[in-house]
């Protein structure tokens, strides 16, 4: 029974330090983030905070991964046949919940430590294989041209942070995928679809 | 939900294992026309080109990607590193 209120509290105190890491970073940034701000914004010692996780590099892995695998698994729900619009549109939907998190992803991206760079180069992967799965799907219908799969996601995913990374420009009031995410899908679209 | 031995992508269907075989502990991709695992050469080479092929990562980079996450799964992690 104890060992169980022991487990429990432990898990609760680890996803506390976690969620506090990935407000804080979405705020702050990853760079400006110390491990001291993470135990105070979760209301548990510093000690605890590398109970936890050895290193701070793993506290911002594991962030990195828990955000990225959330996105991932969203968009790998749409299953064979779903195409590429229901593809990119759950991409979308899964950037839109933490918009904040992802722009600080995409301008310290180059300065994360390294297996969180590589996490995000995982997760990117998982994504543009149901891309790929879903253009070439189309390509053999005859509804999407056939275009590379490294420059369609990459024109993607350009587009969407050239958005976020210059919110201040597209959406100065609000966030820039909520404002501008589903125009862009659709004319996203428009460039991919064969129109009869 | 189970993920892949040899790659880390996650297994639902009966689909993703390796000849639709559910009782396998790797995946289609990773498995050879015959169902057995391919080599750990064949899976940096494997994953490094998807990687070059879907998000146009330079070659070495690419390389060094695959080997990082692969080192880290249950069919490589115990092996000596190939460089």
């Amino acid at each position: 029974m104890i060992t169980l209120a022991r487990r429990e509290r432990k898990s609760r105190t680890r996803h506390a330090i976690l969620e506090s890491a990935a407000g804080l970073f979405a705020r702050k940034g990853f760079l400006a983030t110390t491990t001291a701000d993470v135990a105070e914004a979760a209301g548990v010692s510093h000690g605890s905070v590398f109970a936890h996780f050895a290193t701070r590099d793993e506290l911002v892995e594991r962030v990195v991964t828990e955000f990225g695998g959330r996105i991932a698994a969203q968009v790998k729900r749409v299953r064979e046949g779903g195409g590429v619009r229901a593809v990119l549109s759950a991409h979308l939907d899964g950037l839109m919940d933490h918009e904040a998190f992802y722009t600080r992803l995409v301008q310290e991206g180059r300065f994360l430590p390294r297996d969180a760079r590589r996490m995000l180069v995982e997760i990117q992967s998982a994504i543009s294989t149901q891309l790929a799965a879903a253009l070439e799907e189309g390509a053999s219908r005859g509804t999407i041209r056939r275009v590379p799969v490294d420059f369609a996601f990459n024109l993607w995913i350009g587009l969407l942070n050239h958005y976020v990374m210059n919110r201040d420009l597209f959406a100065p009031r609000g966030q820039a995928l909520k404002t501008w995410g589903r125009k862009l899908l659709n004319r996203f679209m428009d460039l991919l679809e064969e129109r009869p | 939900m189970t993920a892949c031995i040899a790659c880390g992508m996650p297994m639902e269907m009966a689909e993703d294992y390796a000849l639709g075989d559910v009782t396998k502990t790797w995946c289609r991709y990773c498995a050879r026309p015959d169902g057995s695992l391919r080599s750990y050469e064949e899976a940096v080479e494997g994953m490094s080109q998807w990687m070059v092929r879907t998000q146009g990562l330079d070659l070495e980079v690419a390389r060094r990607m695959a080997v990082e996450t692969l080192d880290r799964l249950p069919a490589w992690k115990d092996r000596g590193r190939v460089r």
